[in-house]
């Protein structure tokens, strides 16, 4: 078909609250970074058009959730259908980074995704801006986890300084392009489906 | 006066304790707002002291005037000072109401908000409908790029997930400024499939669930519930979108408009519309089916064929073929005219299309194989158009007669329904035999001609009704007087839909051409488009005045007069110099529906139930000849 719709990447942000989730959205998404810290309510959600390796088009539709505990309830329903899943750690914060693997594990039982071993996720370390005395996550610690949790992509990244978003995104896009196109193979429509009716249930209805 | 009533359609006692504590207080017939003709409404069932005396004042006794107590009490607890204040106010309104003895033929126009320039057509924030994919992924908008509501279709699911986790059984938000209501938001929830519906008008919460159920319909129609399963249980990402071809696209913006925009009380009240036919003519069209189908060699293979249907354009029913103890579900039916009045009116006569079909409410998983073919009279085709010949000039009015007949009515279309796929050349077979018999009897010429004339209110003793719609319940089928163009503006919108088979349509060029009636009337169509359109709101109320949001009437019987009226403070919202006199009513009982709008200035109440039932009687003598009552059935 000619006019064909662009590829919508439904790409999900889980990590602990206030490690820069709505910040690396909005650093993307507008180019913009507000000092202020304003917890996210439920889900947000951003759009953008993406152009991959020169050609390929795409909207991504971000969902930025919430990292706070008392909106976890929800969260879970927002997991389903996703084509990219990112997971975001602060590098000043070593909590925020032993979780990522709770945030992954929490992710794969909800999303309900066909093969876990293979669905994209991508490391995002964000906070990369702040002065190296308060970084309490190794750049090596990183690339262990990465590693472990199956070669998952690591970027380390600030959303303040414009670091490395950019770059990250990009590959988040194609990861979700992968995963959304790998499954455009063949659908079988045929009309097979028939129905099986039997009119002469009673007989007696025959008056022929 | 309901005393003189002999036959049983109300209950001459409203009993107290079956209304509802909400609806009961609605059954006030008394002068409302002009543009808020609820909000009066409110206002009495929040006042604490009955104020009976005053509408008797006002009004001439009458026994469907009639408080509910109880629910007054109920709602004492809200701010009734405002509400006083306000009720003082549209009491004297009542007193400034201007009495305008001119009785108009014109109704006025009441829901227009009057835009720039003076255009009443729809405002497109006035109603949208979203279908997205239970991961929040866009299927569908009626308005705005799914790339603008993509943040939208996000919020709508996590309002559908707020529901499903707390467990609500809510599917609703109402989005009210005091006694007015601004927007409803209606979800559905059909995972993997979720739907919503907003709108701004007086459709009720369940008018805009049927609306989206047909909308989830079209789309078990093109896919079947199974293959829409199986889809999605593969990957919840799945983008349907790309599953979905331009022409499903299409039919859901017609499908959408045609809900929005459209004069199409199909889907208001549930019901299909029956073509009024004189008794021996339907008689017939049955026994020519029946003899179709009992013939021996179609009679030995009984599955063959299930349900047989003529239908004339707009989706009016002629005659019905079915199995003993089985009927079609109106949704498949609407379902099923929509395609053909839309998509394939392009198909030559001689054409036929074999069509798979999933009717959702006759069976959601499978499909059903329909042969479709359009019915036009024996009338030899003059191509001669763009052909010099002797007879040019009769030529050219004919051609010309015969392209405006063809964008100003539709033909009538045979559906023949089975449940196997290779039976098209049986049903073929069983077609050509009744297109046959409907040739050698002239039936054709007696469709066409019973579906542009139809009946008018001049054919009913019914004094000062302008319009009405009557129901048959039983029949699940209703009727109308005659509207002056209405498959000219129905179809105007689904132009581009139609083209779907131009390319190999031979007479293209006949439906390319500028249309001489259509360009000459292009006024007149707006006018036409915007009273039917005032038509269908008007309908939309006074249904919804008689019922409560889920769609029941308030009583076994109910009878509900609606007065709008200038009250002095809101003409600012009326069209310029508009003069606001009308009463409208809704007659519901268990046997029929019957809405009718008077004319402009008509005020009596008793003249207007005597001639309500007039028309309750005219019904029920033509009965015959008004609805398709068992059809044909083998």
């Amino acid at each position: 078909m000619s006019s064909r719709k662009k590829n919508i990447l439904k790409v999900i942000i889980l990590g602990d609250s206030g490690v820069g989730k709505t910040s690396l959205m909005h650093r993307y998404v507008s180019d913009k970074f507000s000092q202020q810290y304003k917890a996210t309510i439920g889900a947000d959600f951003l759009t953008k058009e993406v152009t991959m390796d020169g050609d390929k088009v795409a909207t991504m539709q971000v969902w930025d959730t919430a990292g706070q505990e008392r909106f976890q309830s929800l969260g879970v329903a927002f997991y389903r259908g996703a084509d990219c899943c990112v997971l975001v750690y602060d590098v000043t914060n070593a909590k925020s980074f032993e979780n990522i693997k709770s945030w992954r594990d929490e992710f794969l039982v909800h999303a309900n995704v066909s093969s876990p071993d293979s669905f994209p996720f991508v490391i995002l370390g964000n906070k990369l801006d702040v002065e190296e005395s308060k970084k309490v996550v190794s750049n090596r610690a990183a690339q262990d986890m990465a590693k472990s949790l199956g070669n998952i992509p690591l970027f380390l990244t600030s959303a303040k300084g414009s670091i490395n978003v950019d770059t990250a995104f990009e590959e988040i896009a194609r990861n979700a392009l992968q995963q959304s196109q790998a499954d455009a193979d063949a659908f079988e429509d045929d009309f097979n489906d028939a129905i099986n009716i039997q009119l002469d249930g009673e007989p007696s209805s025959c008056n022929c | 006066m309901m005393q003189t009533l002999r036959e049983g359609y109300i209950d001459n006692q409203h009993p107290r304790d079956k209304a509802t504590p909400s609806g009961a207080s609605r059954f006030n017939p008394f002068t409302m707002g002009a543009t808020q003709p609820t909000t009066s409404v409110n206002l009495a069932s929040s006042f604490s002291a009955p104020p009976q005396p005053f509408f008797e004042d006002s009004r001439p006794s009458d026994s469907s005037v009639y408080l509910d107590l109880a629910s007054e009490r109920q709602s004492m607890r809200t701010s009734h000072r405002d509400l006083e204040h306000e009720l003082l106010q549209s009491m004297r309104s009542l007193d400034l109401m201007p009495k305008s003895h001119a009785v108009s033929n014109e109704i006025p126009s009441i829901f227009e908000s009057v835009v720039a320039g003076g255009s009443m057509a729809p405002l497109p924030q006035e109603k949208q409908f979203f279908i997205l994919s239970s991961a929040g992924k866009p299927v569908y908008s009626m308005h705005g790029q799914d790339e603008l509501v993509m943040g939208l279709m996000g919020i709508v699911h996590t309002v559908i997930s707020y529901f499903k986790v707390h467990n609500t059984k809510m599917h609703s938000i109402v989005n009210s400024c005091g006694n007015h209501v601004k927007q409803k938001f209606v979800f559905l929830d059909k995972t993997p499939i979720i739907l919503m519906a907003m709108s701004s008008r007086e459709e009720s919460v369940n008018d805009l669930l049927q609306q989206l159920d047909f909308l989830y319909s079209y789309l078990i129609c093109t896919l079947s519930r199974r293959q829409l399963t199986r889809l999605f249980s593969k990957r919840d990402n799945f983008d349907l979108r790309h599953f979905l071809t331009n022409t499903d696209f299409q039919n859901l913006n017609h499908i959408c408009d045609s809900i929005s925009n459209g004069f199409n009380p199909d889907f208001l009240l549930g019901a299909l519309r029956c073509l009024t036919l004189r008794k021996s003519t339907r008689q017939t069209l049955h026994s020519i089916m029946l003899a179709q189908v009992q013939h021996p060699d179609v009679a030995a293979q009984r599955n063959t064929i299930l349900y047989g249907l003529i239908v004339a354009p707009g989706g009016q029913l002629c005659s019905v073929l079915r199995p003993r103890g089985h009927t079609l579900h109106t949704t498949d039916l609407h379902l099923l005219f929509s395609l053909i009045f839309n998509q394939f009116q392009g198909l030559q006569d001689d054409q036929e299309l074999w069509l798979p079909i999933c009717f959702p409410k006759f069976n959601s998983s499978g499909f059903l194989h329909c042969y479709i073919r359009l019915l036009a009279h024996e009338n030899p085709q003059k191509k001669s158009k763009k052909t010099p010949s002797p007879e040019a000039l009769e030529a050219s009015v004919d051609a010309q007669h015969e392209g405006a007949h063809k964008l100003v009515s539709s033909k009538p279309a045979l559906v023949l329904i089975s449940a196997q796929k290779e039976s098209f050349f049986a049903l073929k077979k069983i077609g050509q035999g009744i297109v046959s018999e409907l040739h050698n009897k002239n039936l054709l010429e007696q469709i066409e001609a019973a579906s542009t004339l139809g009946f008018t209110m001049a054919d009913i003793p019914a004094k000062f009704v302008h319009h009405f719609i009557y129901k048959s319940k039983k029949h699940v089928q209703y009727i109308m007087p005659r509207l002056d163009d209405l498959d000219l503006y129905n179809m105007s919108a689904s132009d581009d839909a139609r083209s779907t088979f131009s390319a190999n349509d031979e007479n293209a060029s006949v439906e390319n051409d500028p249309d001489p009636i259509n360009n000459g009337t292009s006024d007149a169509k707006v006018r036409q488009k915007a009273y039917l359109y005032k038509l269908m709101r008007y309908y939309t109320h006074i249904r919804n005045n008689a019922m409560d949001e889920s769609g029941s009437a308030f009583n076994r019987s109910t009878l509900t007069f609606v007065q709008w009226s200038n009250d002095g403070m809101r003409l600012n919202d009326l069209p310029q110099g508009e003069e606001v006199d009308t009463l409208c009513l809704a007659w519901l009982t268990p046997n029929f529906e019957l809405f009718l709008i008077c004319n402009n200035g008509v005020s009596d109440r008793n003249t207007i139930l005597k001639s309500a039932k007039n028309i309750v009687d005219w019904c029920r003598k033509n009965e015959d000849r008004l609805f398709v009552k068992n059809g044909a059935v083998f």
